[in-house]
């Protein structure tokens, strides 16, 4: 593997989402229950696919929280570009 | 009197400028989502202080250079070259100031030097202390430099007209309009809105902001082409 390649983690992109989704003040409840959603639906894309990279996988994140939390997709979509 | 408008219409225009909003609500942004809103707080008040210091010291330095190397008293050659420098501005803040291209329609990413945005957002990010987020505030300020220099010039040397008296409250008048933009921000977390709400409101309101500034740069050019070269020349 080379240094630019990474392997995909499940609970660090839990762990990305609790930090987005405490700095919007979400319930803790719901949030956890979007972010196990979230995760389930990127691993199961995931599941067809061996190789992927960073702006794909960014996408099907963005795109799984639309479905629940327009907010933390917003945010989590423009979270570079603020300034 | 219109040393003192000088002054007041180049603070505004310092307000209008986002590098430091758009750090500050980055700021918050990683401050809530790690830390006690306690703490956010106090980040948050750190990082104004330091734009507002950083403000009354550029400006000082400006009114004592202004004074060594002009006596205090601008002539007509430098307010036109002032006149010049601002008219130029308010195109580069028209045209360029956020960066264009086919991801920034919702983005209200800055035309700044890359390393410069490049580190003020990792310091952003990173940021965990009052004396870290002091620092930051410090940072923004210098990172806008490129756009300011002239304002805080053409503010310096008008300070230098004002009565003894009136110099310390002008700086202080300057600094303190310059970080009012901070100040609401602060307020609006503080009432409960979020940071999406507030970058919504930037990204909504981007062409305006723009707009208004380009605006305001173009009317001091003619505001100080009018009350100092015009009025002084004759």
């Amino acid at each position: 593997m080379s240094e630019l390649e990474t392997v995909f983690k499940s609970e660090d992109l839990a762990e990305e989402l609790r930090r987005e989704s405490r700095s919007l003040g979400l319930p803790a409840g719901s949030a956890e229950d979007v972010i196990k959603k979230v995760t389930e639906g990127v691993c199961l894309w995931l599941e067809e696919r061996n190789i992927i990279t960073k702006s794909d996988l960014e996408r099907v994140v963005s795109r799984e929280l639309d479905k629940y939390n327009a907010d933390l997709a917003y945010i989590y979509r423009n979270r570079d570009k603020i300034i | 009197m219109s040393s003192l408008g000088i002054v007041v219409f180049s603070a505004l225009i310092c307000a209008l400028l986002q590098l430091s909003l758009g750090t500050l609500l980055l700021l918050y942004h990683n401050s809530i989502g790690r830390h006690i809103r306690k703490k956010t707080k106090s980040l948050a008040g750190s990082f104004i202080s330091g734009v507002f210091l950083m403000n009354f010291l550029l400006l000082a330095t400006n009114c004592f250079l202004s004074y060594a190397f002009f006596g205090g008293e601008l002539p007509l050659l430098a307010f036109s070259v002032l006149v010049g420098i601002l008219a130029a501005l308010s195109l580069v803040i028209f045209c360029f100031y956020f960066r264009r291209g086919k991801t920034s329609k919702e983005s209200t990413e800055l035309w700044l030097p890359k390393s410069i945005s490049r580190f003020v957002d990792s310091r952003a990010k990173i940021t965990n202390n009052n004396s870290e987020a002091f620092a930051l505030g410090l940072l923004t300020v210098f990172g806008e430099l490129p756009f300011t220099f002239a304002l805080f010039f053409l503010s310096g040397s008008m300070i230098l007209e004002l009565s003894a008296g009136f110099e310390t409250l002008a700086l202080c008048l300057f600094s303190l309009i310059s970080v009012l933009p901070l100040l609401v921000l602060r307020l609006s977390v503080r009432r409960g809105k979020t940071v999406v709400e507030v970058q919504r409101f930037r990204v909504h309101n981007k062409f305006f902001f723009k707009l208004l500034a380009g605006i305001c740069f173009l009317s001091l050019a003619g505001f100080v082409f009018a009350f100092k070269i015009l009025q002084g020349g004759v």
